[in-house]
């Protein structure tokens, strides 16, 4: 099964993530981060970007992922309530997945990843934009 | 681009280990000295899971928690609001952000935060 839609296809860590092109605002260079304070480590902090103050998360911790490198860039993915940013070690560019597109699980975030599709860069993990980001709200 | 949604007259600046907090300066009633074996104090710098240690204890009417420094700044400053995604964090303390030097300061009410930190020791 392929989905027709682009997705934008990044690693954060060793993992490789699949967000649907038209919530891929960009792909930013980040500033120093401000931790808010009791946040969980997956949130690794906030940035103002054009006016608006930017969540900054990083999958390889919230998945529970080796992490092994620092990356300074994020993509910007926009959902109705508002934007976050998402460490990108590596930003494999726009493809057409092919499935399966399973939940990834049944609770936590597994159930707002689904696959494992394919790219041309590998086995990639969906993402579910908008319950990804309500997953988070919950939590932070 | 979000528009600011409030303008604040007069912060508390916080120093937190390497961070930086702020408090509306009409949420402040009282500042004081605070050091290891006072009276108990919900301590800011378990927030960013750093040991306690002496430093000013920050007081409204309903509470009050201990941070390592503080200064007082006056010139108006806007208030970038609370993105979506943490509306719910810090025990819903935060009231939002302000740019200083290039760099976001959270600004947090005084007794939600010391309400927060109390729970977050429990």
């Amino acid at each position: 099964m392929a989905d027709s839609r682009g997705h934008l296809v990044f690693a954060c860590g060793e993992s490789l993530y699949a967000v649907p092109a038209e919530r891929a605002q960009e792909v930013v260079s980040l500033p120093p981060l401000t931790r808010v304070p009791g946040a969980p480590a997956h949130l690794l902090g906030v940035f103002a970007h054009r006016g608006e103050v930017i969540p900054v998360i990083d999958l390889a911790m919230l998945t529970g992922a080796k992490v092994d490198q620092v990356s300074k860039r994020a993509v910007l993915v926009r959902v109705a309530r508002g934007g976050l940013a998402l460490i990108a070690t590596r930003v494999a560019g726009v493809s057409v997945l092919t499935g399966p597109f399973d939940p990834l699980g049944a609770t936590g975030i597994q159930a707002h990843l689904s696959g494992p599709a394919t790219a041309p860069a590998g086995q990639v993990a969906v993402i579910e934009p908008e319950g990804f980001f309500e997953f988070l709200a919950r939590g932070a | 681009m979000t528009e600011p949604i409030d303008q604040l007259e007069g912060l508390v600046l916080c120093r937190v280990g390497d961070h930086r907090i702020a408090f509306p300066a009409s949420n402040v009633e009282q500042i004081s000295e605070w050091a290891l074996g006072d009276r108990p104090v919900p301590q800011a710098r378990a927030a960013f899971s750093l040991p306690p240690a002496n430093g000013r204890c920050v007081e409204d009417g309903l509470g009050g928690l201990v941070v390592d420094s503080l200064e007082i700044a006056s010139d108006p400053l806007p208030l970038l609001p609370v993105p979506a995604m943490l509306l719910g964090a810090v025990g819903g303390a935060l009231r939002g952000f302000v740019l200083l030097a290039d760099q976001l300061c959270p600004v947090l009410s005084v007794t939600e935060f010391a309400q927060y930190l109390g729970r977050s020791k429990a």
